[in-house]
């Protein structure tokens, strides 16, 4: 079951594109619920990082850690979260401190819906 | 050529690795190969020679994934091996293709399209090792041709020096029965000259031309080589022109080298060394190396052999005969160089000596060659 969240453009971007991801593992419906919880670890490791590094302006750390959430949100099918940490990215290279603040946050919203999304799923 | 597509595929996050593996499962016989950085990317690399697509990303502690590129693509064990970069940078995608890179794939993972981009470059490494493999193929075939070939070559030349051997001996053949005298002043004559330092090729050249240094006697007539007494003057003249017959004979043939050699020998093998010789009196290195030595081989072989108008001469006697000639008939280098390796003369005497002794009652028929009457001692 997908969470369409209406944004700011007309077409949805999913919190869970889950059609996406079952076409990126060969269709292995039993093989999701593991890719999820790979996920969710991964994106806990990113979210520490992050904190760390936007608290003391870390920009390139702050770049690199986007870098990997954006793949791997991308892969997962997690579109909101892959648009910001798109944000975020560019954010961070351009030196934009309170830009990358925002991110986070929106970021942590964004995952705990994704989160409240998957739960449900089986 | 196996079936089974080996891939390796790099990115230190594992859930990537696990998705790329799912991802290729249904192009169905794949190998798997994951690998969390650079550095076991390589490893798995020289322990498996097999592998066929590199799926590589970027960003990745221990070894990135351009310093991974790069010693791929500089390793020639490893070179072939198409590396496809997991990239959607522009920036990168450039970079690695200048590197090396065979194509790129961006995140998120289009199924479809990266089994289509493994797939291609699957097909085209093995095309690839397809046609090393004809190049080994072909290369055993090349050196098979190659020595069928040299066995035609080798017994053409064997051919080229029977024929020689023949119009030698279809020459002598009215004034001398022997063909073995051909034989033997061949085998001499190449083994003086390589004593005398000259090239085995060259050697090989005189060896096939000496038969025919007699050839122009094929223009003398009957009366004059057949005659059984000693021949007055005109007559020695008339005789002596098989000489210059024989090069006109063996003439203009430049790009033959055994018949230029032929043309030579003809010419000159009665040239002397002080210069009483003839067609020309030619004297000293005037005279050709190859008229030199074949002269030596000639009157060796006459004084030595049993003849049907003579009797062999003893070893002792025929040396001393010669050694009288030196400086005055023979080359001294040369005659020097005969006497003191002997034994390889007389062994080739011996391994070509004539088989059929000619019968007492023949004996008188066959005329004494005109310049052993040269010699004072005969």
């Amino acid at each position: 079951m997908t969470c369409s969240v209406k944004n700011d453009t007309d077409s949805p971007v999913k919190v869970f594109n889950r059609s996406a991801l079952l076409a990126r593992i060969g269709g292995n419906e039993e093989m999701i619920p593991r890719f999820i919880d790979m996920f969710l670890e991964s994106v806990e490791d990113c979210l520490s990082r992050l904190e760390r590094a936007v608290s003391a302006d870390d920009f390139a750390v702050v770049t690199t850690v986007a870098h990997t959430l954006k793949g791997v949100s991308g892969n997962i099918g997690a579109d909101r979260m892959h648009g910001v940490a798109i944000e975020m990215g560019k954010c961070a290279s351009n030196g934009d401190g309170k830009g990358i603040r925002s991110a986070l946050s929106e970021l942590r919203d964004e995952y705990a819906l994704f989160k409240a999304t998957t739960c449900a799923v089986p | 050529m196996k079936d089974t597509l080996a891939i390796l595929a790099v990115d230190d996050i594992e859930i990537n690795l696990l998705m790329i593996r799912h991802m290729l499962d249904s192009l169905g016989d794949v190998e798997f190969l994951p690998a969390r950085n650079g550095r076991e990317a390589l490893d798995i690399l020289e322990k498996r020679h097999d592998v066929d697509v590199v799926l590589l990303d970027l960003e990745m502690p221990v070894m990135n994934g351009f310093e991974t590129l790069e010693r791929i693509k500089s390793s020639d064990a490893f070179r072939d091996i198409p590396v496809i970069v997991i990239t959607a940078e522009a920036s990168e995608v450039t970079r690695t293709l200048s590197m090396g890179a065979n194509d790129f794939v961006a995140k998120p993972y289009n199924p479809e399209e990266v089994k289509m981009r493994v797939l291609n470059h699957a097909r085209v490494k093995k095309l690839g090792e397809l046609t090393r493999d004809m190049n080994v193929i072909l290369e055993a075939e090349v050196v098979k041709k190659t020595a069928a070939l040299q066995k035609a070559l080798d017994f053409s030349r064997k051919a080229e020096f029977e024929i020689s051997l023949r119009l030698g001996r279809a020459a002598e053949f009215r004034d001398m029965e022997t063909g073995m005298h051909i034989r033997r002043i061949s085998e001499l004559s190449k083994a003086l000259a390589l004593l005398a330092g000259i090239s085995q090729e060259d050697s090989d050249i005189l060896r096939h031309a000496a038969p025919l240094h007699d050839v122009g006697k094929i223009g003398i007539p009957d009366r004059v080589l057949l005659k059984p007494g000693k021949l007055d003057d005109p007559e020695l003249q008339i005789m002596r022109t098989h000489t210059t017959i024989g090069a006109t004979i063996l003439s203009e043939a430049d790009e033959f080298p055994v018949i230029t050699a032929g043309r030579i020998v003809a010419l000159q093998h009665h040239e002397k060394w002080d210069g009483s010789g003839y067609p020309l009196g030619l004297s000293g290195a005037d005279i050709h190396i190859f008229g030199r030595i074949v002269m030596i081989a000639d009157i060796f072989d006459a004084l030595i052999s049993e003849r049907p108008y003579k009797k062999a001469f003893s070893l002792e006697k025929a040396l001393e005969i010669m050694k009288e000639g030196k400086g005055e008939f023979f080359d001294p280098t040369l005659l020097e160089l005969f006497l003191d390796n002997l034994d390889v003369f007389l062994g080739i005497m011996e391994e070509f000596k004539d088989k059929n002794e000619p019968a007492d009652s023949e004996r008188s028929e066959f005329p004494a060659p005109h310049y052993l009457n040269e010699f004072p001692a005969v």
